[in-house]
């Protein structure tokens, strides 16, 4: 009953959002954005022992179309409607593509590139996997905040709520649920901005996420014990006995991108490394990994 | 009868000739200062100003100031360095599809154009000299400049560097170059230089730029997401 709720108010917000992006505005800009990355996670499941621990590569492609409203006061809202597919080397019931819409709204405190700002936003996505099992609805509450300290740099924070309502799948094990894939969490995190040069910026990142995890591997009562879900998972499927569990547990991590502007004000090329570090329920903990290289354009 | 006739035509094709002469010698009689302004690297500078300020007081007082533009066009200010003298309104046409809200805090002019497109009704009065510099409050990587000369005879180089101050009455000017990224005050570069009519006078300066830091258009992000 709550999914169905929680699936309506997405509905509404979608059809709210596609609403505002349509509705013929004078001083309403159109902005378009894609993005290609490749992506190498050294954990996708968020395994704890070597032999659970397997890597996999994506890509994924991201196009989005953004309805941009200058209010006065220093305030905005913008409406995006976005689309994301993305493609794995191995595994392939991960492929997934991902559509959804959001509302933000941002409040510049003054004149000036050197003024604080506020912001929030509401979105929501409709995942929709190869395999089914992970299929559900994300919903994801942000309020942001940031202040360009000089040309050079920049700061700014964000705190986000977010929930996974996914089908619940049989249970595997009799006294634990099988609704792996629907958690909540909350996170922060605080990101620096840093200009080299004309065509060249870095951004540094720290993030401390709570919730709940979906992490896939080899049956063992110290993971039972610690799971408050589990069922088979087919995708992830590398031996027997090997179950999906969901964990709550806390992630620390630590970003570091490097942004280089192309031929045109519109082109961004992104190396981005993070490393994630997590604590979860049972002493059971993990790290993984992630790369990635990004082409975004901006039209 | 004959006679007279002929004279009467010889004479005036003398005075036709000596009077389309003069007329050519006053047309030509403008001097005119030719400027190559090169960066710390021995590079071309582009948006540097040369400004030659008469000393004599004859040359002063020439100008009166047109109407002026500076457009935005795909969020940016064109032209980037926009060079007028004091008492001209310059006029600020959006040509984007989004409004733009454009300011300056510079003391040579402090204005405010809130949320607009198109064209604003009223221009902006510029009459003090100095650099102003200009800001959009929705797009905060945009920035342009204004700089107010305190003398009508001034050129802005391309990316090659050269400046071209034609049509300048002969006389003594105190001749200088800004650029918004120049390290160092103008007043550091003012040279002397005598303009004779009819002649180029050739003048080049090296100066050096501070590195430029551009508020990106785009953001850092947070890196890697996490599943």
């Amino acid at each position: 009953m709550e999914n169905f709720n929680l699936t309506k108010r997405a509905n509404t917000l979608l059809c709210a959002c596609a609403l505002l992006a349509a509705s013929p505005t004078a001083f309403a800009e159109w902005m378009g954005n894609t993005d290609v990355s490749i992506q190498h996670d050294s954990n996708i499941n968020n395994g704890e022992l070597d032999s659970d621990v397997r890597e996999a590569t994506s890509l994924s492609m991201d196009v989005s179309a953004t309805d941009f409203f200058a209010l006065e006061d220093g305030k905005n809202v913008s409406v995006t409607l976005n689309a994301k597919g993305e493609g794995f080397d191995h595994y392939s019931g991960l492929n997934n593509l991902a559509l959804g819409a959001s509302l933000s709204l941002r409040k510049k405190w003054g004149l000036g590139p050197l003024v604080p700002w506020v912001g929030a936003s509401l979105s929501t996505a409709h995942l929709n996997y190869a395999n089914n099992i992970r299929n559900g609805w994300r919903h994801q509450f942000a309020l942001r905040s940031g202040k360009r300290i000089t040309e050079r740099f920049n700061v700014q924070g964000e705190l986000m709520a977010e929930q996974r309502d996914a089908k619940p799948l049989a249970p595997d094990i009799p006294w634990l649920s099988g609704d792996v894939f629907s958690q909540t969490s909350q996170a922060l995190s605080l990101n620096a901005e840093y200009v080299l040069n004309d065509g060249m910026f870095m951004t540094v990142g720290t993030m401390l996420r709570r919730g709940g995890i979906a992490a896939t591997s080899t049956e063992s009562q110290r993971t039972i014990d610690a799971s408050t879900a589990a069922a088979a998972d087919p995708v992830l499927s590398f031996g027997p006995h090997v179950y999906a569990y969901r964990l709550d547990g806390t992630t620390r991590g630590l970003s570091a991108n490097m942004t280089f502007n192309l031929l045109d004000p519109h082109s961004t090329l992104r190396v981005s490394l993070a490393r994630f570090l997590t604590h979860a329920n049972g002493g059971i903990n993990y790290t993984k990994n992630v790369q990635m290289i990004s082409w975004n354009h901006n039209f | 009868m004959q006679k007279r006739y002929l004279t009467f035509r010889l004479m005036f094709a003398v005075t036709a000739i000596v009077g389309a002469v003069l007329s050519n010698m006053s047309y030509s009689a403008a001097a005119e200062l030719r400027a190559f302004v090169k960066d710390q690297k021995g590079q071309p500078v582009e948006d540097a100003v040369v400004l030659a300020v008469p000393l004599d007081e004859k040359n002063k007082g020439l100008f009166k100031p047109p109407l002026d533009t500076v457009d935005q066009i795909d969020k940016d200010f064109i032209p980037h360095v926009k060079v007028v003298t004091p008492g001209t309104n310059v006029s600020f046409p959006n040509k984007d599809n989004v409004r733009h809200h454009v300011y300056s805090f510079s003391p040579a002019k402090t204005f405010e154009l809130p949320l607009y497109s198109g064209t604003p009704a009223k221009p902006v009065h510029f009459d003090k000299t100095g650099q102003v510099t200009l800001g959009c409050n929705i797009h905060d990587w945009m920035l342009g400049y204004v700089y107010v000369a305190d003398t009508p005879f001034f050129g802005k180089s391309l990316k090659d560097g050269k400046i071209l101050i034609a049509d300048a009455p002969a006389g003594e000017y105190s001749v200088r170059v800004w650029h918004p990224d120049m390290k160092g005050t103008e007043e550091a570069t003012a040279r002397k230089v005598m303009l004779i009519d009819a002649k180029s006078a050739s003048m080049e300066w090296q100066i050096t730029l501070k590195p430029v830091f551009k508020i990106p258009r785009a953001s850092g992000g947070s890196g890697g997401g996490y599943r």
